[in-house]
């Protein structure tokens, strides 16, 4: 596949539960190209999450290795590894997981912290995230003073903020209604066709999956992909 | 300072909790500041007074109980003893019986009081006045400033130990040592009880503080067989065997400082493991965000000792405010002329607090930094 962001070889993951083992991922081959938008679908205790985690660099295989950008993250340590998390990944969670003693302007500058910017930088890039997601008049709001569709909006802001090549989405519209849910599926892809974010998105619902270029379906530890195949934009080639 | 408003915000999260632990170490830390400045204050009665030359004989069963008058002439004998004054404590009611009227009053010979108590410093005249004045006394400069006393002015105490209510008149104000004592004619008292000739303790000026070994042992070996067997020791001793009257206070306070102490890290500890565990699963967010386990580490143990630091920096205004302002020290300062809260407190104190702080946070926080980002990410699945 023509420029390649991620890259998963022969990857397999199995967890002990005191004296069993049980396998979740079975020898998973995946490539994704830059600025993909890949749904990951599958029953529950299918190993989404779980493959999902491997990608974004929180949890590691068993065997196999992960490649991000044709650098091995399997083999990084926990503090290369918290780096390169920083810069080259936001993270988007089913139940919004924003502080909830900082306002909306304070989640989203959290990331920002971890780097050099100064504090008229931070609040910049700050709000040009938050105006990505159409909060900018929400800066001081708290997560409590909010609703779940908003949350989920400053989340996303503190995704981006970082301007990270990968947007890893875990359930992001599992706790929504259904408007919500539209919107911020409309927010998500608008990422990926804007501003050229490579997305990996798990999901139980099938119009949600409906938004991104493939499906990718783990049943039994097994990959497949249905859907087209994905053009690399002229910008990435 | 970029994590500093992180580290107060999450410090806001439970109000209620994080003012309860703040006055929780400030208890603690308050116990240990009166603690280390009632220890300071034993330490330099002797360095502060000229007590290095002075032994006090007292009775060896109970410093309230007393002796005859006629060792007086015996302990006067004593190779190496230079003046000898009989001093008894009067604790007598000054207006009313609050500590803010509590003072030391003694009853001594007034003839001697000056040769044993050579660094007073008082004119000649006022001596001489005090001295030729059966119903005369004189005060220390720090007692007549409080009460705005002037000498001519007119002291009537109450008799709370003796039945008597003397009516003295102030002949002079000295300075140099102990300036919180008040001292009055023993002639007074001893002809209105018909002069039973009982000593509380002989205050023993030394010709130099080498000779205190010797003269100890050589007076109390002296009435040794006596139906009045003494115990002399230092000054300093006998100030805190004074405040052992009280009960043995230091150990007291000390014993109850350092339990409370120990106490307060222990729920401290609980406090901060309660915190963090409501915040597993926003840690393993901020680890997923980026942050670094020692980054982690570090802002939880902040958050600890700022809430120590917080509390000791309460205890010690509130022990200055109390001890200083509001009049408790007074009580103390009965006993201890150099009672106070000093800066070497306070920053005792606040070394205290930031001990308690880093000790109580250091486990819980070491424990959220290592958490797996999984584990906490699986909590809110």
């Amino acid at each position: 596949m023509p420029d390649t962001l991620i890259n998963l070889v022969r990857v397999t993951k199995h967890y002990r539960r005191d004296t069993i083992d049980i396998p979740v991922l079975d020898n998973i081959d995946l490539e994704v190209a830059h600025g993909e938008f890949l749904a990951l679908m599958g029953p529950s205790g299918s190993g989404k999450t779980t493959l999902l985690n491997l990608i974004a660099g929180i949890d590691k295989p068993n065997s196999g290795r992960v490649l991000i950008d044709d650098k091995e993250i399997t083999k990084l340590s926990e503090q290369q590894l918290a780096k390169w998390r920083a810069r080259h990944v936001g993270f988007i969670f089913q139940l919004y997981n924003l502080i909830p003693v900082l306002n909306a302007f304070e989640n989203v500058e959290l990331p920002l912290l971890l780097t050099k910017l100064s504090k008229s930088k931070r609040r910049e890039h700050v709000m040009t995230a938050l105006s990505v997601v159409g909060l900018e008049d929400r800066e001081r709001h708290y997560p409590r003073q909010l609703s779940g569709g908003q949350e989920q909006r400053v989340a996303i802001a503190r995704a981006i903020v970082t301007d990270p090549t990968l947007l890893v989405a875990d359930e992001p519209t599992g706790d929504l209604d259904a408007k919500s849910a539209e919107e911020i599926l409309d927010l998500i892809k608008r990422l990926n066709e804007e501003f050229h974010k490579t997305i990996i998105m798990v999901t139980h619902d099938p119009r949600a999956a409906s938004h991104a270029h493939a499906v990718l379906h783990l049943e039994k530890g097994v990959l497949s992909r249905s859907g087209g195949v994905y053009e690399v934009p002229a910008a990435h080639n | 300072m970029k994590y500093l408003r992180l580290i107060t915000k999450n410090l806001g999260r439970n109000k209620r909790r994080t003012v309860l632990t703040v006055l929780s170490v400030s208890v603690s830390v308050f116990l240990l500041a009166t603690m280390q400045a009632v220890i300071a204050a034993l330490g330099s009665i002797s360095t502060l007074t000229g007590g290095e030359y002075r032994v006090v004989v007292r009775r060896n069963t109970s410093i309230a109980d007393s002796m005859p008058e006629a060792y007086r002439q015996k302990i006067e004998q004593v190779p190496g003893v230079v003046a000898v004054c009989p001093s008894n404590w009067f604790g007598g009611i000054y207006k009313e019986d609050k500590p803010k009227y509590t003072f030391a009053q003694f009853f001594v010979d007034a003839n001697s009081l000056f040769d044993v108590q050579l660094e007073a410093q008082i004119s000649p005249e006022e001596k001489a006045a005090f001295q030729q004045d059966r119903t005369g006394a004189i005060a220390g400069r720090k007692l007549a400033d409080k009460y705005g006393w002037k000498v001519g002015d007119v002291i009537d105490l109450k008799g709370a130990i003796y039945p008597l209510d003397p009516r003295l008149t102030l002949r002079g104000i000295y300075t140099g040592s102990q300036e919180t004592n008040f001292f009055f004619h023993r002639e007074y008292v001893e002809e209105a009880f018909g002069r039973p000739g009982r000593v509380g303790q002989y205050r023993v000026r030394l010709d130099s503080p080498g000779s205190a070994p010797r003269v100890m042992e050589e007076i109390d070996s002296m009435f040794k067989n006596s139906a009045a067997p003494t115990k002399t020791e230092t000054e300093a001793a006998f100030a805190a065997g004074f405040i052992s009257m009280l009960g043995n206070v230091k150990g007291l306070i000390s014993g109850i400082g350092l339990i409370v102490v120990f106490t307060i890290t222990l729920i401290g500890a609980n406090t901060m493991a309660m915190s963090t565990r409501e915040r597993f699963t926003e840690v393993a967010v901020m680890k997923a965000l980026g942050f670094r386990p020692g980054m982690i580490f570090t802002l939880l143990l902040a958050e600890s000792v700022l809430i120590a630091l917080v509390g000791g920096a309460l205890a010690a205004v509130a022990a200055k405010v109390a001890f200083q302002f509001v009049g408790l020290g007074d009580v103390l300062a009965l006993f201890l002329q150099n009672f106070k809260i000093t800066t070497g407190t306070i920053a005792i104190a606040l070394g205290a607090s930031a001990l308690i702080g880093l000790v109580s946070g250091g486990i819980p926080a070491w424990n959220a930094a290592r958490i797996r980002i999984v584990d906490g990410l699986r909590r809110v699945a």
